[in-house]
């Protein structure tokens, strides 16, 4: 039931925050401080939902062989990979390092 | 609009800018399903919130929130705080929408980071062809990967021994990557880390990523 809730909630939401610009606010300039503060909220979120996601598990930290599949998205991405060789060659990496690490 | 010294783009070169956008689209369409069932949604639960929330990183951000137990508020929260961005792109592409207002609100669902990106031209302005095109084309495909991601792994049992929870990680880490090209962007994210990693063992599910996402106020230092 909660997931329809979060589907339908965010659904609105995303539909107005795409609306604004093309309905009201067409030719507006924003502040140039608060065109800085918005192109830094999607960074800042994705950095926090890496840390999390990796890092840790529940409420604890619990730092495993994620990071070595972090760190073969890092490789992937130094060399230009496109996305999805990215997130396969994370995933394999994790797979085989939990295999063999236990 | 300024564009007397714009030579257009070809048409060949149009529909491979599309096509490549579009491909990379619906593989990233196909890891939202896989990561919204692993998450606890149905395939129609994750197909709906495509069509209505399109925006990649939001849908996974929301659905990893409700898959680390975080509650509907959280997972909203993070979700909207993703899609936020759309709120300047959509303004400085406004002049590439016409029609009633309705039609505009309709057509700015279309919106995209790789769309927007590939559609802008040298002096800001947006190609509309180009926007609405490869809009639709993302939007079209978004779906289908999306509703082939939840679909087939549904229908498979236990898939987190399958090195799943590293899926989403991946996705973020990678969209970042591209987005950490200035000092103040990487001083933001290292912030942002720090702030959720002391906030996991004292703060439900959901709320470290949320707090961290006042890093951003970093943007108002000169």
């Amino acid at each position: 039931m909660s997931v329809w809730i979060v589907v339908a909630v965010l659904g609105v939401v995303t539909i107005v925050i795409k609306a604004v610009g093309p309905v009201l606010l067409g030719g507006w300039k924003p502040p140039e401080r608060a065109r800085r503060v918005l192109e830094l909220v999607s960074p800042v979120v994705l950095a926090a939902l890496v840390a999390v996601g990796v890092l840790t598990t529940g409420r604890h930290y619990h730092p495993d062989v994620r990071l070595i599949g972090l760190g073969v998205a890092a490789i992937a991405l130094m060399l230009r990979a496109p996305l999805l060789v990215v997130v396969i060659c994370a995933v394999a990496a994790t797979v085989v390092s939990r295999a063999l690490l236990g | 609009m300024a564009n007397t010294n714009y030579t257009p783009m070809k048409a060949s070169a149009r529909w491979q800018a599309v096509g490549s956008v579009a491909a990379a689209a619906f593989a990233f369409g196909v890891s939202f399903g896989v990561v919204a069932v692993a998450a606890g949604f149905s395939a129609a639960a994750a197909v709906v919130m495509s069509a209505t929330a399109f925006g990649g990183a939001a849908q996974i951000g929301a659905a990893s929130v409700i898959g680390a137990g975080g509650g509907p508020l959280g997972a909203v929260t993070t979700g909207s705080l993703l899609n936020l961005r759309y709120l300047p792109m959509g303004i400085t592409a406004a002049d590439a929408y016409h029609g009633p207002w309705w039609r505009r609100a309709l057509l700015a669902q279309l919106l995209g980071d790789e769309t927007w990106a590939i559609s802008r031209r040298p002096d800001g302005s947006h190609d509309s062809r180009l926007l609405l095109t490869a809009g639709a084309a993302v939007y079209v495909v978004w779906l289908a990967g999306s509703a082939l991601g939840a679909i087939v792994l549904s229908s498979f049992g236990n898939i987190s021994s399958w090195g799943l929870d590293m899926v989403s990680p991946a996705i973020f880490f990678a969209l970042l990557w591209r987005q950490l090209t200035t000092r103040r962007a990487q001083l933001a994210a290292g912030s942002a880390v720090v702030i959720a990693l002391v906030l996991v063992p004292i703060s439900p599910p959901g709320v470290p990523v949320i707090a961290a996402s006042l890093a951003c106020l970093i943007g108002l230092l000169a």
